[in-house]
């Protein structure tokens, strides 16, 4: 049973949210959905353990990075729909952040939309709370676990020196530095 | 619709005489096989966009129809710039350096989108914007991404009465 929490809580807030990606799955074809808040903050994830929290993290983080770059043109992005070889990401900017939906490439794209608009209308309320509240709750599940939070480095001002520094390379090529992307 | 014309103007926009060698049936002595024929697929809206590309010289294409093609299916877009794989631009129709910029880097971050969630290679991106208070009204409000085989990138931006459903369709949005 999902269970329901007082709105007023922040914590409540994630799992109601969570609650309503999980009525996304009605439609055939959608593997799964998440939501992050404008700053990109994972707020709540409906999608199998295989998607690892960080991963969608860091997705979300670029998803923001997205949005941003059509805002330097003085384009508002609205809505997105990328498609992968076998695979859908269907984007809809929110007020407080973006619901992102992951889908089969066959899903019927009008029962995906129908769908992002009801939960995308209900959500919103609740995604506006948590952008407000900024980056201190940590994501639910529509099971209301909460998920692992990504392991909190140390913020140094200093940049990697000597041998380290040498490990630095291209970005997007999947290394990592201190457990952190290198981008 | 923008298929349609493509289509049309690919064959010499429907006329027929004299020099148009698509159009005259060559006699060979060999019995019609439709089936056979019927097996070749038709080339798909993306694939007919990448005939009207310039930098073929060698196209054993006939020139006229061709540049009849690409005037036909620009019309539908106010915005078509091709961006190559190191981020110059290749081709531009309304385009800018900033536009460029913003394609380069919106497919290199839906590149690292994909592969942080294990998808797989990136296709096409449709994109609707919110309308601004100040824009002109039937100013383009969607957008369109794809990248091709040779790693180029191109943007569409087609006119807001432009029916984009056969692109949308051939890119698998």
């Amino acid at each position: 049973m999902i269970p329901s929490v007082a709105a007023s809580s922040g914590r409540g807030n994630a799992i109601a949210v969570a609650t309503a990606l999980a009525t996304l799955k009605d439609v055939a074809g959608i593997a799964g959905s998440f939501v992050f808040t404008s700053s990109g903050h994972l707020v709540a994830r409906e999608l199998h353990a295989m998607f690892d929290d960080a991963a969608l993290r860091e997705a979300a983080e670029r998803l923001t990075r997205l949005s941003d770059t059509f805002a330097s043109v003085g384009d508002h992005l609205e809505l997105a729909v990328i498609r992968f070889q076998d695979h859908k990401l269907y984007l809809k900017v929110l007020s407080g952040g973006m619901l992102c939906i992951l889908a089969d490439g066959v899903v019927n794209m009008a029962a995906l939309r129908m769908a992002a608009n009801l939960v995308g209308r209900r959500i919103t309320p609740d995604l506006d709370e948590a952008d407000a509240q900024g980056d201190a709750l940590p994501p639910m599940t529509a099971g209301g676990h909460t998920l692992p939070a990504a392991p909190q480095m140390p913020e140094t001002s200093a940049a990697p020196t000597g041998a380290v520094r040498a490990q630095v390379i291209a970005p997007g090529t999947g290394r990592r530095f201190r457990g952190r992307p290198l981008e | 619709m923008i298929a349609g014309k493509l289509e049309r103007t690919k064959l010499g926009g429907g006329a027929s005489g004299p020099g148009d060698f698509e159009n005259t049936p060559i006699p060979t002595g060999l019995p019609e096989r439709p089936e056979l024929r019927a097996a070749v697929p038709a080339p798909s809206f993306v694939q007919k966009v990448a005939m009207t590309d310039t930098r073929r010289p060698n196209n054993d294409r006939p020139q006229a129809p061709v540049s009849i093609a690409r005037n036909d299916a620009l019309a539908d877009f106010s915005v078509m710039i091709r961006v190559g794989p190191n981020g110059t631009i290749v081709k531009n129709k309304g385009g800018t350096e900033e536009l460029a910029g913003v394609v380069a880097y919106t497919q290199r971050l839906i590149e690292l989108v994909g592969d942080l969630l294990g998808l797989d290679r990136f296709v096409a991106m449709e994109c609707t914007f919110k309308e601004n208070p100040g824009q002109t009204p039937g100013g383009a409000t969607r957008c369109l991404l794809f990248s091709e085989a040779n790693g180029d990138t191109v943007a569409l931006r087609p006119r807001t009465e432009s029916n984009i459903q056969a692109l949308r369709e051939s890119l698998g949005l």
